[in-house]
């Protein structure tokens, strides 16, 4: 009785220490964060995380929140509509972490005026507002600058670019977006269309599904793993007993994971899923083997004799769990392999998933089992039938039977063409990253995305890092014409590129509006003074000549001595000429004919060509200097030195082209895009390689980066990670299968089923057309892992029904036990991971959609394939050598040990 | 170019003052700034996280007009691509500032008509905003203590803006010196995160014609890691000037009209 009661005590010391070690686990889960993003994913060393990271640092964020703001059938270039946007615009400047917003309000325009140029906003002037014919014209005027950036074609739609500190954390940036949704919900009015859109906020909005997804389905499948066992046991007992060591279970991963700052990304968000469903066949094994000893008892059993019952039903069930739980950790051991991070965390936590899952369950389930029964058994109606579940020794079995018996041949030959129909298929396997793509059609993020793509530039990016070796180099009109140049061929071979933002634009730019009044190859006639105010000779201020008695409180000299008679030059165009001739017409459209680039040129090439003749409002100057003479100037060191002097009117406000305002060694170029598909960034990058290689100058180098190539190096990624991981769960189910049975045959017979299951997998796959990406490949090696338990199971069950009877029993003994237990649990798995089609974002609900396929399809393979070959072998032979295996003779050596 | 001098000159001493309340500690160092002239030989090290250096050298002229509006001239020396760029900018009471542009390259003028803006001078760490603030009558200014900084005896003042909206920051705290009444150092927190953006640190204080004046300021952006060191390599203030300097004529010619 001592004994009795020093082991409830024990028992209950261990209950309550693992409660206590699961309350302490339960604190920090408050801290876990969800890192929606795709660029969790990148690999460190990977170039273009580098390149990324080079940009951030360089160039800042480049991933903007982009907010859109739409007028139903009208114009938004009204006061009414522009007081709103200036509203929105001040509200988003005064957020916190926000670095800079770019908004039609805002934006600066650059034009040649009267007295020079200005610099001003686009919609306002040095005497304020404009009127909207004004406005118009002058987005029409840089309409590659503004056109889709800041407002679309039609002038409907506003955007507002919204640029943040690189360096934020996920917490802030969460923050930041939602100060952002609500200031933007404040100007909620039936006639604006507004939206949110962008990389960052799509992955915010992925961060949040993933949220809501876990407090929905998580409760969910921890509902129908109840149900399940419910079914299984109907009794509260058979609920709760296999119930808390998963919760247990679940408990200890999340906390561990919030302990050691991991994050929620959009696969480690599968984890407690995956060990509430995977983890509940354990706990289901020992209590059903419970369960059979204990109801086998007609008359009353102490507590004494549970004890022994529980300690023998453990013995016996003990090798199968563990060995299942080996398996299934070998699905996702093998995501050790993949080059992605949160894959390896992923088959991490899912590995210490289900080792945690059987320590627990061995741990707390029979001190729990030993309480519930510490007043004895008395045995009910109620607990006669265990076969409550699954099928009855019925016809479904009978037809089994009778595949196996009689069409093993046909069975094989159609296996054989699956096979090779599986395999015919592998090329036709898509993969795919876009973001865009997790989110139903109908969500308003993928609307927003939609209309980002269509009305305006879009929201895919790439970006171009040049790096060159000297200070200053990249100031080089060479090189500057050679983006020029590029710009317009990426363009043309991509119907995708909307739009591409480099330094060139900003030369072009202020080249034009800094010539509008010249004269091309006119030179002029004084020579420039260089000024020393600190020399002492020639226009020293301290030289003699300066110090003279002209002090500043003397006579004052007149500031604007000579502007008039540079301005005068505007009427000297020799363009002004009015009352042309015919001939002189003619002429003059000649000449515009041959300053247009093209041999069959548009009525605006042919205006253009006309401004050339004129340089009407800088036209002739629309380039990048290239010819030094038509500057009045000499060498091509010259035109760069003219470069230079250009940038500085652009400085500060050329951040996000250049890492220096003056001297700059590294360049930017930005190309946006409205399409994100695998091929048109492979059709993109292909363009930028084939280029650039070409063009590079000598010494200088290249990388691209931008958000878009993420996708594009990650698909890559992927891929190679699914077949390595594929590979390293056959083979490590293989050696499983081989150690246990001391024969590589067996190992390969093992295989078979598993081999089919993924063949179904590909055919799946291919039909509807699913893609495989971050999550959605994770289904084929955790297919292995799961599946490859129930094809241990039959080859354990047959190996021990052929040592004890004939071999026409074998199969329908098999089915009626072993079969019926591997499709009841294909069937609990198979249901508990459908749940997952609830899931806000798409692939969560593919991944459990097709697990839950392949567990059926693993479930009967294992159950048909596997005895259609063993009965076509000598099974004795087979199984000969290994009637015990080596880890079952490894167990016994160790019980003796013990007992010794 | 104005608020460079602006900034340069705010961080002149002066002699011993008796004033204890913020107020009166920025009023009385703002004051010196009322030089009628100034000529500086400056250069710019820009020093990146790497400490990698690149150098920017200008010479800036100003002086105060009858109306006690400022006139500024400034000439790029280095790097040579810039060589004689020159900046002519006329401070206006009523109305924004005109300012005028020379590209030798061009042997052109243009009239700059520009919108403010926070952004940073020629990629150093001083922005034309932080710069155009430093008059004693934009800001509210509290003693906050006592302290010795690089072992000299300071006032500690906070400087907020009377105006927080058209401000470039939310805060400045100055450490001025006790004795010479130059600020020796000056923290800037930004607008936006009101954390502390740069710290501008003043040293070898030498008295040039009676005016305390530091020859070199190191401004750090505390974020990048980026830092800008000023030297001063030759100043000189209300010395007679000619105003011709002032004009586009010798913006454009680099020649003073006789």
């Amino acid at each position: 009785m001592k004994i009795y009661k020093f082991g409830k005590i024990r028992d209950i010391l261990i209950i309550a220490a693992v409660f206590a070690v699961t309350l302490l686990s339960i604190i920090p889960i408050g801290n876990l964060t969800i890192d929606g993003s795709i660029k969790a994913f990148m690999p460190d060393g990977e170039e273009v995380a580098v390149t990324n990271n080079l940009i951030e640092d360089e160039f800042g964020s480049i991933d903007p929140i982009l907010v859109s703001m739409e007028i139903n059938d009208e114009t938004i270039l009204q006061e009414e509509y522009l007081t709103v946007l200036k509203g929105v615009t001040s509200g988003i400047e005064s957020i916190p972490l926000v670095l800079e917003v770019i908004s039609p309000v805002n934006v600066d325009y650059i034009e040649s005026s009267d007295s020079g140029i200005s610099i001003v906003p686009l919609m306002s002037d040095s005497e304020g507002d404009m009127d909207i014919s004004k406005i118009k014209d002058r987005i029409l005027s840089w309409k590659d600058t503004y056109v889709g950036t800041v407002i679309s074609r039609d002038t409907r739609l506003a955007q507002i670019i919204v640029r943040y500190a690189d360096n934020i954390s996920p917490d802030e940036r969460n923050k930041l977006f939602n100060q952002v949704k609500s200031l933007v919900n404040e100007y909620e009015d039936p006639r604006w269309n507004i939206s949110i859109a962008g990389r960052a906020v799509m992955e915010e909005e992925v961060s949040n599904y993933v949220a809501k997804d876990l407090l929905l389905i998580l409760p969910l499948v921890a509902l129908i793993v109840l149900i399940v066992f419910f079914i299984s046991f109907r009794r509260w007992e058979g609920v709760l007993l296999p119930f808390i060591p998963l919760a247990v279970t679940v408990a200890w991963i999340v906390g561990g994971m919030a302990i050691f700052n991991m994050q929620i990304t959009l696969v480690s968000f599968l984890v407690p899923i995956l060990i509430l469903v995977v983890g509940s066949a354990y706990s289901i094994h020992i209590l059903s083997h419970f369960y059979e000893e204990l109801f086998q008892n007609k008359e009353f059993v102490d507590s004494v004799e549970i004890s022994k019952i529980l300690k023998r039903s453990i013995r016996e069930v003990r090798l199968s769990v563990i060995l299942a739980g080996i398996t299934t950790a070998v699905g996702f051991l093998s995501f050790f392999t993949s080059p992605l991070g949160p894959l390896r965390v992923f088959g991490l936590l899912c590995t210490i998933g289900v080792f945690v899952s059987l320590l627990v369950v061995f741990l707390i389930m029979p001190p729990m089992i030993r309480l519930r029964f510490s007043r004895g058994w008395t045995p009910s109606k109620s607990n006669v039938n265990m076969e409550v579940a699954g099928f009855k020794k019925g016809d479904f079995f009978r037809f089994l039977k009778w595949v196996v018996e009689t069409k093993s041949g046909v069975l094989l030959i159609l296996v054989i063409i699956f096979f090779l129909f599986a395999g015919f298929q592998i090329p036709h396997l898509q993969t795919g990253l876009n973001m865009i793509e997790a989110f139903k059609p109908s969500s308003k993020v993928f609307q927003d995305y939609e209309m980002m793509n269509t009305r305006m530039n879009g929201t895919g990016v790439v970006n171009i890092l040049f790096e060159s070796p000297e200070r200053g180099d990249i100031v080089d009109s060479g090189f500057i014409r050679k983006i020029d140049k590029f710009s317009s061929y990426i363009k043309e071979d991509n119907p995708s590129v909307t739009s591409i933002q480099s330094i060139s634009q900003f030369i072009k730019q202020i080249n034009k509006v800094m010539n509008s009044d010249s004269i091309p190859y006119a030179k002029d006639s004084y020579e420039d003074v260089s000024i020393d105010f600190f020399s002492d000779s020639g226009n020293g201020f301290f030289s003699e000549e300066s110090e003279d008695d002209q002090t500043i409180f003397s006579q004052e000299e007149a500031v604007f001595t000579d502007e008039n008679s540079l301005l005068d030059n505007d009427g000297e165009n020799y363009g002004s000429e009015q009352g042309l001739s015919y001939t002189q017409i003619a002429g003059l459209l000649k000449e515009a004919l041959l300053n247009t680039e093209t041999s069959d040129p548009s009525a605006e090439d042919l205006i253009r060509g006309f401004n050339i003749i004129n340089n009407y409002a800088g036209a002739a100057y629309d380039e990048i200097p290239v010819d030094p003479a038509k500057y009045g100037l000499e060498t091509e060191e010259d035109l760069n030195a003219l470069l230079s002097q250009y940038l500085i009117l652009g400085a500060g406000n050329l951040e996000m082209v250049i890492n220096d305002d003056l001297e700059p060694d590294r360049t930017l170029i930005t190309i946006q895009l409205n399409d994100e598909s695998k091929e048109t960034l492979g059709n993109v990058l292909t363009h930028i390689h084939t280029f650039w290689d070409r063009e590079i100058p000598s010494g200088w180098s290249y990388s691209v980066g931008g958000s878009s190539t993420i996708y594009y190096i990650l698909d890559k990624h992927i891929l190679h990670s699914q077949y390595f991981s594929i590979l390293g769960a056959l083979f490590l189910v293989w050696l499983i299968i081989t150690f246990i049975f001391r024969s590589a045959r067996v190992g390969l017979i093992g295989l078979i089923p598993i081999i089919f299951s993924l063949g179904g997998l590909i055919i799946a796959f291919v039909v509807t057309g699913v893609k495989l990406d971050t999550v959605t490949s994770l289904t084929a090696a955790i297919t292995i892992g799961v599946g490859a338990d129930y094809a241990i199971h039959v080859l354990v069950a047959y190996r021990r029904l052929a040592s004890k009877m004939d071999k026409k029993d074998i199969l329908f003994q098999l089915y009626s036990t072993t079969g019926r237990a591997i499709l009841l649990n294909a069937l609990s798995v198979g249901i508990g991971f459908l749940a997952l089609v609830l899931a806000h974002l798409i692939p969560i609900g593919v991944f459990g959609s097709m697990f839950a396929l392949s567990m059926g399809i693993s479930s009967l393979a294992s159950l048909i394939l596997i005895p259609a070959v063993l009965t076509r072998l000598d099974v004795e032979k087979l199984f000969k050598q290994n009637k015990k295996s080596i880890l079952d003779k490894y167990l016994l050596e160790f019980r003796k040990r013990l007992k010794g | 170019m104005k608020k460079m001098i602006l900034f340069s000159i705010f961080l002149i001493g002066m002699t011993e003052l008796w004033a204890i309340t913020g107020q009166e500690i920025m009023d009385r160092s703002i004051d010196i700034q009322e030089t009628k002239s100034a000529a500086m030989d400056i250069q710019m090290d820009l020093v990146d996280d790497n400490g990698d250096v690149s150098n920017r050298r200008l010479q800036i002229l100003s002086m105060q007009d009858n109306a006690g509006q400022n006139r500024t001239i400034a000439v790029f020396m280095s790097p040579a691509n810039i060589k004689n760029t020159r900046f002519l900018i006329i401070e206006n009471s009523d109305r924004s500032d005109d300012q005028w542009i020379y590209l030798p390259s061009l042997k052109k003028m243009k009239r700059i008509a520009a919108s403010d803006n926070d952004s940073s001078f020629m990629g150093s760490d001083f922005t034309y905003g932080d710069m155009s603030d430093m008059k004693a009558d934009k800001d509210s200014h509290t003693l906050l203590r006592e302290e010795k900084y690089n072992g000299r005896d300071c006032y500690v003042v906070e400087s907020l803006p009377l105006d927080p909206e058209s401000a470039s920051r939310s805060k400045l705290i100055s450490w001025i010196d006790k004795e010479r009444f130059v600020p020796i150092k000056v923290e800037f927190y930004d607008k936006r995160f009101k954390k502390l953006d740069r710290t501008a640190v003043s040293e070898n204080i030498t008295l040039v014609n009676e005016i305390w004046t530091p020859l070199s300021v190191t401004m750090t952006t505390h974020s990048t890691g980026h830092k800008t060191i000023l030297l001063i390599k030759q100043v000189k203030y209300n010395i007679p000037m000619n105003p011709g300097y002032f004009s586009t004529n010798f913006l454009k010619t680099g020649r003073v009209s006789q």
